[in-house]
C-alpha cells in the first residue's frame, strides 16, 4: 500500500470518529463567540474582572477531550489554506474571517506543530500570541504595548497591582478578529416624559452577537 | 413726621378696602385669579417641575419667557422718565409716576416668575451675600439679581417719597429723588442689558449668542413698555377723573413707533445674517420661522406664533407711521397689537429657539403645560393687583382727594361706601 | 328705628363673618395641594455650602443622609465623601473607531450613579453619526438598530467634558457647582437652587435636572455613594457625570470603562507622563468637541483605524 492511500484511509477514519465525536459534543463544539461579550454586571456594582475569556493553551477540544496539533499532525499533512479546511477543522472554515490572511500557515508552525510561526520561520511560543499578530498588527501592537489598544482593567493607577493587560486572543478570536456586531441598550430616553420601563428592561437583555 | 407718616399709612390702608362696585369686582377678580395660580404653584412646588412642559433639552420655558418681557416692561418706565426729567415735558411730568408705577408692578413680576421657575426656592436665602454664597461678580444671575432688586427699590423710593410729599402737600427736596431719578435711567438701561446678557453670555446657544440682543432687547422693550402704558392711560381716564393729556398719549405714541421701527429693522438684521450665511448655527431661526426637517419629521410648533407675531407687529407699524395712529381708538389697537406681537417674539419666540436644536442637535419641542399656564396667569394677575391697588392710592394722591389736611375726600365719580353712609 | 339699626349692625357683622370665611377658605383651598408635602428637616434646610463644612459637620450630615435614604427608598447605604488625590488631574480619552455604539456605558453608568429610573435620566447620550460628518445636527440620539455598529455610521458617546474652562460652573448664581482640583466638575445637591441656568449654558448638553423624586426600585440601589457624585439625589436639583468620582478617587476606573465591551475608553492622570491618556494625546490625533467654544475639555476623542 502506498503511502498516500494510507493517509487517505486514516483520514476517512478520522473524519467518521470526529462525526462521531461532534454529534457526541453535540451543541458546543467550538467555544461560544457569544461568550467573549458577556457583559458581567453582578452584584452591587461591577465585576472588574475581564469580560474577556481566559488565555487557553493551543489545544484541539473535542467534548472532554484536549489534544494538541502535534498529536495528529506530525503524522498528518495539513490543508494550507482556510477554504481546504475539512472535517475535523470543518468549523474554523465555518467562521474563519481574518482579511487576506487566508493561509493557515501564515499564523501557525509548518512543522513545528505546537507553536506559531515567525517572520524568518523560527517558531513562536503558544502562550505568545502577541508576538505572533504583531507580525502584521504593528501600529495596534505598539499601541496594546503602550496599554491603549484593549481595555484598561483594574483601575487607572499605574502602580495598581491588580491592573491586567490581556492578550490578543483572549478579546479576539483569531479566526475571526473582528468583534461581531452587538444588540445596542434600549435607546436613550427622549425626555423625561417616556416611561422608564423599556430602559430597565435593558439591564436583564443579555448580550449578544451576530451570526 | 414718622406719626405723620404712620398716619398715611393707615389711611393707604383703608382707602385701599375703599371703592366702588367694580373696582370691588374688579380686584376681587384678580384675586381669585391669584388664588387659582396660588394654588397651582403650591402643586408645583410639593410635586417639583414635572407639572411643567420643561424637559433636559428645553430647560427654561414659559416662566423665563415672561420673566424676560416683564423686565422690558420695567426698563420701559425710562421712556416716560426720560422726557419727564432730561427735557422737562409737562405732560410726561404729570404721568411719570404712573410709569414708575408700572415698573415696580413689573419688576415684582418678574421676581415672581424667577422664584416660580426655582426647582429649589426653599433654598432662596443661598443667594443672600455673606449667609449665602453670592457668585457676584461672575455669574450674569447674580448681576440680575442685583439690577433688578435695585431697580425695586429706586422705584419704591421715588415713588413713595414723591407721593408721600404730594400727600404732605409739600414740595420734595431735590437731592432725596433728582439724583436717584437719573440713576434710575441709568439703572432701567442696565436691567435689560443684563437680563440680555444672560442669554447673550452663553457659548453653546448660537441662536442668542449675539451681540444684537441686547439692543434688540431694549428696543423691543419700549415697543412694549408704553404700549402698556397708553392702554393704562386709557383706562385711567375712564375709570377715574384724573386728567391725562392727550399730549402725553401722542408723545408715548411717537416713542412707539420709532421703537417698533428699530425693532422690526434689528430683527431683519438678524435674519438677513442667519439666513445669507447659511451656516449651521442657523438651525434655530430656521426652526423658527420655517420649522426644522429633523430625522423624517417636521418640527414646527413655533412657526404659527412666530408669524402671527411678525404680522401683528407690522400691522402695528402701519396704523402707528400713517395718520390713523393718531385717533385713539386706532393707537389702542396698535397698543394692543405691539404688546401680543413682542410678547410672542421676545419670549417664546427668543427663550425656546435657543434651545431648539439642542447643543448635540437634538430637537424636542416645547409646550406649556395647564399648570404651567395657570401660574403664569397667577403672576400677571398678582401683577395686575398690585398695578391696580398702586393706582387706586396714587390717583387720589395726584388729583390732591387724598391729604394729610382733608384726609381721604374723594369725589363722588369714585364714590365710596364710606363717604355714602 | 332702634331696630333696624340693630339689624343693620347684624347685617354687617354677618357679612363680615361671611367675608372672613370665604377668605379662609380662598387660602386654605390656594395651599390645598401643600397636604401631600413631605417635609424637609431644619437642619436641612439650613445646611451650609460644602466648602464651608467642617469634617465633623459632613459627618453629620453624610448621616442624616443616610437616615433619609434608608427611609425613603429602604435600602441601607453608605455615603463617602472622597477628595481628590494630590497632584492629580484626571482626564479621559475615547477612541471612535472602536466605539461601537452598544450603549454599555449608558446602562452601566445608570446602575453605577443611582440614577432616577422614573423619570429617566442619563448622563451619557450615545450619538450615531454619519460617517463622514462632525455635524452634531445630523445625529441619530435614539437609534433603536438591532446590530451595531450600522454601516455608514460613528458613534460619539458624549458625557460631561469637565472642561478646564467650564460655562457651568461661571454662570451658577450660588457656586453650587464647581471645579475640583482634580479636574471634575461637581455639584453640591444641597445647595443647588435649580435656576437651570447651568443646563443652559452647558454646550454639550451633559447636565439633567431632577424634574421629580427621583424613583428607583430598592434592589437596583447602588449602596456604595459617595457625597459629590452618586447619593441619591434629591428633587429639583441639577446632576451630571462626575467621572465616578467616588470609584476614581479610589484608583477604580469609572464604571463606564469598566463596562465598554471594546475598550474604547481610556481614563487616567494628566499629571502623569507615562500615562496611557499621555500617550494618547502625544501621538495620536486627538481632538475635542465644540473647540471653538474655548471651553478645553478633559476629553479627548481620536480615529486611529
Amino acid at each position: 500500500m502506498k503511502p498516500a492511500h494510507w493517509v487517505e484511509a486514516a483520514r476517512i477514519g478520522l473524519a467518521c470518529l470526529g462525526l462521531v465525536v461532534m454529534l457526541a459534543a453535540c451543541s458546543s463544539e467550538y467555544p461560544a463567540v457569544d461568550s467573549l461579550y458577556a457583559r458581567e454586571v453582578v452584584g452591587d456594582v461591577f465585576d472588574i474582572a475581564p469580560v474577556r475569556g481566559e488565555l487557553k493553551p493551543l489545544l484541539h477540544r473535542r467534548g472532554t477531550f484536549e489534544y494538541k496539533c502535534s498529536e495528529c499532525h506530525n503524522d498528518f499533512s495539513s490543508p494550507r489554506r482556510q477554504n481546504e479546511l475539512k472535517g475535523e477543522h470543518a468549523e474554523i472554515d465555518a467562521i474563519f474571517d481574518h482579511g487576506m490572511n487566508t493561509y493557515c500557515v501564515n499564523c501557525h508552525h509548518q512543522t513545528d506543530r505546537d507553536s506559531f510561526v515567525a517572520h524568518d520561520g523560527s517558531p513562536i511560543s503558544s502562550d505568545k500570541p502577541a508576538e505572533l499578530c504583531s507580525k502584521c498588527h504593528g501600529p495596534t501592537f505598539r499601541d496594546w504595548q503602550q496599554g491603549v489598544h484593549g481595555r484598561q482593567n483594574g483601575g487607572w493607577e499605574r502602580s495598581n497591582p491588580d491592573r491586567k493587560k490581556l492578550l490578543c486572543v483572549q478579546c479576539h478570536d483569531p479566526h475571526r478578529p473582528k468583534f461581531a456586531l452587538m444588540a445596542p441598550d434600549s435607546p436613550t430616553i427622549r425626555t423625561r416624559f417616556e416611561g422608564a420601563s423599556s430602559h430597565l428592561a435593558a439591564n436583564s437583555k443579555p448580550a449578544q452577537a451576530a451570526h | 413726621m414718622v406719626k405723620d407718616y404712620v398716619l398715611f399709612l393707615g389711611r393707604a390702608c383703608k382707602l385701599s378696602f375703599t371703592g366702588g362696585g367694580p373696582f370691588y369686582a374688579w380686584m376681587i377678580f384678580l384675586t381669585i385669579l391669584c388664588g387659582i395660580g396660588g394654588n397651582a404653584y403650591m402643586t408645583q412646588f410639593v410635586s417639583g417641575l414635572t407639572t411643567t412642559g420643561m424637559t433636559d433639552q428645553v430647560s427654561w420655558g414659559a416662566y423665563i419667557a415672561n420673566f424676560t418681557f416683564l423686565v422690558g416692561v420695567a426698563a420701559a418706565a425710562v421712556m416716560l422718565v426720560i422726557p419727564a426729567y432730561v427735557y422737562r415735558n409737562k405732560e410726561m411730568h404729570d404721568v411719570v409716576l404712573f410709569g414708575e408705577l408700572l415698573a415696580i408692578a413689573a419688576i415684582v413680576m418678574c421676581l415672581i416668575f424667577v422664584t416660580v421657575d426655582l426647582g429649589r426656592p426653599d433654598r432662596f436665602w443661598h443667594m443672600i451675600p455673606v449667609i449665602g454664597k453670592f457668585n457676584f461678580p461672575v455669574s450674569m444671575l447674580a448681576w440680575d439679581v442685583i439690577v433688578l432688586n435695585g431697580y425695586l427699590l429706586l422705584n419704591l423710593h421715588i415713588c413713595g417719597y414723591l407721593l408721600f410729599c404730594k400727600y404732605m402737600d409739600r414740595k420734595p427736596t431735590w437731592l432725596f429723588y433728582i439724583p436717584l431719578v437719573f440713576l434710575a435711567i441709568v439703572w432701567a438701561v442696565s436691567i435689560h442689558t443684563v437680563t440680555a446678557f444672560l442669554y447673550v453670555g452663553l457659548v453653546g446657544r448660537p441662536f442668542w449668542n449675539a451681540a444684537i440682543i441686547a439692543p434688540r432687547f431694549l428696543c423691543s422693550a419700549f415697543v412694549a413698555g408704553p404700549a402698556i402704558l397708553i392702554l393704562a392711560f386709557q383706562i385711567i381716564r375712564r375709570v377715574s377723573t384724573y386728567e391725562i393729556p392727550d399730549k402725553a398719549l401722542h408723545l408715548l405714541r411717537n416713542i412707539v413707533t420709532t421703537a417698533l421701527l428699530i425693532n422690526l429693522f434689528l430683527f431683519a438684521c438678524e435674519v438677513f445674517k442667519e439666513y445669507y450665511s447659511g451656516a449651521l448655527h442657523s438651525a434655530s431661526m430656521t426652526y423658527l420661522l420655517q420649522g426644522l426637517e429633523h430625522h423624517g419629521h417636521t418640527y414646527n410648533a413655533l412657526v404659527p406664533w412666530i408669524w402671527t407675531a411678525l404680522v401683528l407687529e407690522v400691522v402695528a407699524m402701519i396704523i402707528l407711521i400713517t395718520p390713523l395712529g393718531k385717533k385713539l381708538g386706532y393707537l389702542d389697537a396698535a397698543c394692543l397689537f405691539c404688546i401680543v406681537g413682542v410678547w410672542i417674539e421676545k419670549g417664546m419666540g427668543l427663550i425656546i429657539p435657543g434651545f431648539i436644536p439642542t447643543p448635540l442637535g437634538n430637537i424636542v419641542e416645547y409646550l406649556p403645560t395647564t399648570n404651567e399656564l395657570l401660574i403664569c396667569m397667577g403672576a400677571w394677575a398678582f401683577g395686575i393687583l398690585i398695578y391696580s391697588w398702586m393706582l387706586r392710592l396714587a390717583i387720589p394722591i395726584m388729583s390732591g382727594q387724598f391729604s394729610h389736611e382733608k384726609g381721604i375726600a374723594l369725589s363722588m365719580s369714585s364714590a365710596s361706601e364710606g363717604e355714602m353712609k | 328705628m332702634a331696630t333696624e339699626t340693630n339689624n343693620e349692625v347684624k347685617r354687617r357683622s354677618f357679612l363680615k363673618a361671611g367675608a372672613g370665611v370665604a377668605i379662609a377658605g380662598a387660602i386654605g383651598a390656594t395651599l390645598a395641594p401643600l397636604r401631600n408635602m413631605k417635609s424637609g428637616t431644619l437642619d436641612g434646610f439650613f445646611q451650609q455650602h460644602y466648602t464651608r463644612l467642617s469634617k465633623d459637620d459632613i459627618q453629620g450630615i453624610i448621616t442624616r443622609l443616610e437616615g433619609e435614604i434608608g427611609r425613603d427608598y429602604g435600602a441601607k447605604v453608605t455615603i463617602k465623601d472622597p477628595k481628590p488625590k494630590s497632584g492629580v488631574r484626571f482626564a479621559y480619552a475615547l477612541n471612535l473607531s472602536r466605539c461601537n455604539g452598544s450603549r454599555r456605558c449608558v446602562t452601566a453608568c445608570v446602575q453605577e450613579n443611582n440614577q432616577s429610573r422614573d423619570p429617566a435620566i442619563q448622563y451619557i447620550k450615545v450619538l450615531e453619526m454619519p460617517s463622514g460628518t462632525f455635524d452634531l445636527e445630523q445625529s441619530d440620539h435614539y437609534y433603536d438598530d438591532e446590530q451595531v455598529p450600522k454601516e455608514g455610521k460613528y458613534y460619539l458617546p458624549v458625557q460631561c467634558q469637565q472642561c478646564e474652562n467650564p460655562p457651568c460652573t461661571k454662570v451658577c448664581p450660588v457656586e453650587a457647582t464647581w471645579k475640583e482640583p482634580d479636574g471634575v466638575t461637581v455639584i453640591d445637591y444641597n445647595w443647588c437652587i435649580g435656576c437651570r441656568y447651568c443646563m443652559a449654558a452647558c454646550p454639550y448638553e451633559a447636565r439633567r435636572f431632577n424634574f421629580s423624586k427621583p424613583e428607583i426600585p430598592k434592589e437596583d440601589i447602588n449602596p456604595d455613594m459617595g457625597y459629590l457624585s452618586n447619593r441619591i439625589r434629591p428633587v429639583g436639583v441639577v446632576e451630571k457625570c462626575h467621572f465616578c468620582l467616588h470609584r476614581t478617587r479610589e484608583g477604580k476606573n469609572p464604571a463606564c470603562l469598566e463596562v465598554c465591551p471594546t475598550g474604547a475608553r481610556v481614563f487616567g492622570d494628566l499629571n502623569d507622563p507615562e500615562s496611557e491618556i499621555r500617550y494618547i494625546i502625544k501621538n495620536k490625533r486627538t481632538y475635542v468637541l465644540k473647540e471653538e467654544a474655548g471651553t478645553v475639555p478633559a476629553f479627548f476623542y481620536y480615529f486611529d483605524v
